[in-house]
Parts: structure tokens; sequence; C-alpha cells
């Protein structure tokens, strides 16, 4: 071959398309913690069929076996396979906190959407009660309202209800600031200028940016809500024994680790671990692309 | 067309207030264009954001042929705004992102209550006359380049059939090579429509070039306001002078006598007593002990065509005591 021919380099590679070409572009930290989350989610979404949950027959003769072939995370105290557990508790910890965060989206851009686009007193009366929601501990808090409200509905939407309470707060701030920001904007301006009304600003101008900013929470949120369902769990508080959830699982295995069983810890916590490290890397990587101060210099 | 008569505008600033703009007369002559100059700090985008409404005057009328705009509101407000368009300095801050050039001008072309299929074609006419052709239809702001931005914020500002265009710095955030096919879009299209503008810039040579009259503002206060070219070519006030002086000049007359400023723009907070500008006159106070009126008493603008806010206007003051005091 020539070096003319070298120097064009013919990419024989089929070209990638649409979404595909999109997920080509991505760093490549991004690209594997969406593969992680991905795989996650496909386990916990057939986490039934993959391997049925069998919470009523224990058994005693396999106590505590190490990891093998026909129970891949081993067994725990009472013979229960691992890999079934965890499979379901990471269903069941995602659920929560996934619903949790939504909740949290939806009250945090609600509040906030409301405090920025109205402004005025109602801005300052509200934000006065999102800083007395932001002075608690999250979750000391939270952790009260689990108590208080588990009786009443179940643990399932206690601990959904108590992270949405306590975490709705930094959504709100994201929004009304960015909400403020907007209203100031010179295209948004002349778009008042040129005869827009409320609703239309509203809609074709600030929803379109805010909607932005809340799915970036709504990611940001997830591993903060595994945390914390998995944090009331550990502290048995969250779910009940009967229904495996991610920190039910790291809280009975302190037991087996101390009669030798480490993967009874790793493999529930790995899972953890490796599920919000990814999300985490995700939604910090959605962050720096939607950094308010690289778009700062745009403005007037 | 567009008259401001005695307007303020007064901004709070920590616990206290300052006027941005202080009893402001102004007239945009019908089909003309009016020039305002000042430097940075001086209230002139305040002045075209008074007038535009974006903020509200403290005191004072602004005037939109017979009807008050600033005393309309609501629904009012609306429909009236159509009549006066803003075209914005940054015009990388003017454009939403999110919609594409066609949605953002068959937007400002609808107000004036041209059906759809109109509003589109008006939005195709303003497209081929503003030189960015029907293909920027369907693409987006950030596919174009700041002078071509520009010209998608006049055309959207054309587009709701305006009797008056504030363009505020217009140009300042172009490169030279494309202020000058900008500044000349707006000419023309102002012949073809009879637009009435209000041009602000601090860029003497592009006022000069694009307007009939001009003002000069000094911190919130017409000093100077005439014929363009009387202003600029025999200015009255010491500050429209040190202005045109301060303007590099290839090939001008060696040993030419010329006003420099001391100092920065004071603070609008703490304005000076007396003549605003007294602390910095190259002619009043500061250089003759003498003339203590200057930092007693604000002069007020004298009456006619060319008018001056000033104890000792130039044309009074003779050049060999302007000269005497450098």
């Amino acid at each position: 071959m020539t070096a003319f021919g070298l120097l064009r380099t013919p990419d024989r590679r089929r070209p990638l398309t649409g979404a595909a070409r999109r997920v080509a572009r991505l760093p490549g930290a991004v690209q594997i913690a969406t593969g992680i989350v991905v795989v996650l989610l496909l386990a916990a979404l057939f986490a039934p069929w993959l391997r049925p949950m069998d919470t009523v027959t224990v058994d005693l003769g396999a106590r505590l076996t190490p990891p093998s072939w026909s129970a891949p995370m081993g067994t725990d105290t009472v013979g229960r396979d691992l890999f079934t557990l965890v499979l379901h508790g990471l269903r069941v910890s995602l659920l929560v906190s996934a619903a949790a965060a939504v909740v949290a989206a939806l009250l945090g851009g609600a509040i906030g959407g409301l405090a920025g686009a109205v402004g005025g007193k109602v801005d300052a009366i509200v934000m006065r009660i999102v800083d007395v929601f932001a002075a608690q501990n999250h979750f000391l808090f939270g952790l009260l309202l689990v108590v208080l409200t588990r009786p009443l509905f179940g643990s399932v939407v206690a601990v959904t209800l108590s992270v949405a309470v306590t975490h709705w707060v930094s959504t709100a701030r994201i929004v009304r600031s960015e909400i403020l920001s907007l209203r100031s904007r010179p295209f948004v301006l002349a778009s008042i200028n040129a005869g827009a009304s409320r609703l239309h600003v509203a809609r074709r101008h600030l929803l379109p940016h805010v909607v932005q900013a809340l799915a970036l929470t709504f990611v940001l949120l997830v591993p903060h809500a595994i945390f914390h369902e998995s944090g009331y769990s550990f502290l048995g508080l969250g779910m009940p024994p009967t229904r495996a959830s991610l920190g039910n699982l790291v809280a009975d295995s302190q037991r087996s680790l101390l009669l030798g069983g480490w993967w009874a810890t790793l493999f529930p916590g790995g899972v953890l671990f490796v599920f919000c490290a990814a999300v985490g890397t995700i939604g910090a990587w959605g962050r720096d692309r939607l950094d308010p101060r690289s778009r700062s210099e745009l403005e007037l | 067309m567009l008259r401001l008569d005695d307007v303020t505008v007064r901004f709070r600033a920590g616990r206290g207030w300052f006027d941005a703009v202080r009893g402001v007369d102004l007239e945009v002559p019908p089909g003309g264009t009016l020039g305002l100059v000042g430097e940075s700090g001086s209230g002139k985008s305040t002045v075209a954001k008074a007038a535009a409404g974006f903020v509200p005057v403290t005191a004072g009328r602004v005037f939109l042929g017979d009807m008050e705009l600033s005393a309309q509101r609501g629904r009012a407000l609306r429909s009236a705004r159509r009549r006066l368009q803003v075209v914005f300095q940054d015009p990388y801050a003017s454009l939403n992102p999110r919609r594409s050039v066609g949605e953002i001008i068959t937007q400002a072309a609808s107000t004036t209550g041209r059906t759809r299929v109109e509003s589109e074609r008006r939005t195709h006419e303003l497209l081929d006359r503003t030189g960015l052709g029907a293909r920027a239809f369907h693409r987006y702001p950030h596919e174009f380049s700041g002078g071509q931005r520009q010209r998608i914020a006049i055309a959207r500002a054309l587009a709701a059939d305006p009797e008056v265009i504030i363009a505020d710095e217009p140009t300042s955030a172009l490169d030279v090579s494309v202020q000058a096919a900008v500044l000349e879009l707006l000419r023309e299209l102002q012949e073809e429509t009879g637009v009435s503008m209000l041009f602000i810039s601090h860029n003497l040579a592009v006022v000069r070039a694009v307007a009939q009259r001009v003002a000069v503002m000094y911190l919130g206060r017409i000093v100077e306001i005439g014929p363009s070219d009387q202003v600029f070519s025999s200015p009255e006030h010491p500050y429209t002078r040190t202005l045109l002086d301060a303007v590099p000049e290839i090939g001008g007359r060696p040993g030419r006598t010329r006003l420099a400023l001391g100092d920065d723009i004071p603070d609008p907070r703490f304005r000076p007593s007396g003549c605003s500008f007294h602390t910095r006159c190259p002619v009043g106070v500061r250089c003759d002990p003498e003339r203590t009126v200057c930092s007693d008493e604000e002069p007020t603008l004298t009456l006619g065509d060319h008018m001056v806010a000033c104890h000792f206007p130039l044309s009074v003051t003779s050049r060999s005591a302007v000269n005497g005091i450098e």
C-alpha cells in the first residue's frame, strides 16, 4: 500500500447509527458504568425467572456453603441460596429507591418550580421551609419517619416516603435557581418582548431546561436512596426479614462473617457498592455536562 | 415614536438605593435613529430595559406613539410590547438553544395575529431578506456563527412588525469583520420598513454611522443631545469631547489638543455633588478653582436642537482657555 493510501486510513468498521453512536462517544468509565447498570437492572427485572424465590425451604444441611456451581454466591446460615437472595434483594432495593427518587424529584420540582416561578414572598417563605428540612440530619429524620409511618403504611411505603421526604430539598433548590437564572436570560426576555404568554414561556423555555436538571437530580438521588434503604434495613427498621433487601442481607451476614462465611457479606455488599458507584459515575458525568458555570459564559 | 418623559429608574443596592437612570428625556424620531452613547455603567442599557418594560420605571413615563407603555399591564402590555422589539447584545444568549430558528421567528411573527401559514411565510421572507436562506428554518442556533445569530435576532425582532427597535449594543459581541455587515443590514431594513431605532453603543464610530441624532449619557443623565454631525464635529460638553478625543486616529494632526479623563466612572451610589462630572472634568472646578458652581449646582439641559448640560460648554469657553488648562 502506498503512503498515500495509508494516510487515508479507510474505516472498515460498520458505521454506527443513532443511539449506538452516541454511546460510543461517551467516556470509557461512563460506558462501563452504563453496562453495569443495564446488567443489574435486567437481573433485578428478571429475577423471578432467573432464580425463583423460595423463602420457606430451609436446608440446614447446606448451611454456609462456600460459592459453588449450584450456588454461585454460596449459602447463608440457614442454607438459603445467596444468589437468589441477592437478585431479589436488588429488586426490592431498586424498587424502593427508584420510587423514592421519583417522588423526591417530583416533590422538589413542584416546590422549587413554584418558588422560582412565582417569586417574591411565596419564594421567601417556601425557601425558608426548605431550609428547615435541609437543616435536619437526613438519616435520623428519615429514621423517625420510618418508625412513625411503618405501622400505618407498611415497610415499603414507609421507607419510600421517608427517603423522599428527606431528599426533595436539593431538587427544589436546583430547580428554583435554574428557573430564576432562566427568567433573566435574554432569550426569555426576547420571547416575552415578542408577546409570549406566561404559559408559553413556561412550556417552551423553562420546562425543557428544568426537565434536564430534574432528570439529573433523579439519577443522583437513586444511589443515595439505595444507601438509605439499606441503612434502615441494616438497622432492622427497613424491610421485614421475610423480604430480602440488600441492606437486610448485609445485616444478616454479620453472623456468617464470624463463622467464616465471607461470601455472605461480600456479595450483597459488593452488588450494592458496584451499583451505587456505577449510577454515581453516570450522574457525575451528567452533572459535568450540565455544569451551570460552563453555561454562565453565555450570559450577558 | 418612542418617547421617554423624565424617566428615573431606581435600583436597590444592599440596604440603600441608587438611580441608574435619572430624569431622562429622549425621543426617537419616526423612521429615524437615535444613538445613545456612554461609558460602561452610564445607564445606557438600563434606559433600554426600562423602555422595553423589562425593569419597572420608578418615575416618569414611556410613550409609544400616543400610548403610555409604562402604564400598561397584563394583556394590554403583552400586545403593546410587540410594537417595540429588542435586539440584544449577545446573540449567544438571546436565542433559546433548544428551539429551531424557524420556531423562534415564527413565534414572534404570530404575535401580530397572523395564522400559522402566514407566520411561516413571513419567517421565510425574513430568512431570505437577512441572508440566512431557507435552509436555516429547521436548524438550531448553535449551528450558526455570531454574526448569523445576530441576523436571526434581527429577523425575530422584525417578524413582530414593530414600530420601534431597540438595539442594545447589537454589534459589540461580534468580530469587527462582521460588524459592518450587520450594521448595513439594520440600516437597509430600516429604510425598507420605516422602523424607528434606538441604537445603544459605546462605539462612537458605529453610532456616527447609523444615527441621525445622538444622546450622550453620564451617570444616568443625558449630558448632551443633538444632531449627530454637530455633536461629533463640535461637541459642547467636555465629557463628549473627552470621549471623542479618546478614539485613536490614524493620521491625526500632530499637536492637536486632546482632553483626557482622569479616573473611572464614579460609583452611582455616591453621586458627586453639583455636576456629576465635576470630579473628572478637564475644564471645571478640578482645573479652575474659581469654578465652584460645578460642584455646587447641577446643570440642566439647555433648550434647542443641540442641548447640553454644562455650566461651561466648550463653545462658550474659548479654545485658548481649554488649551490653557492643559
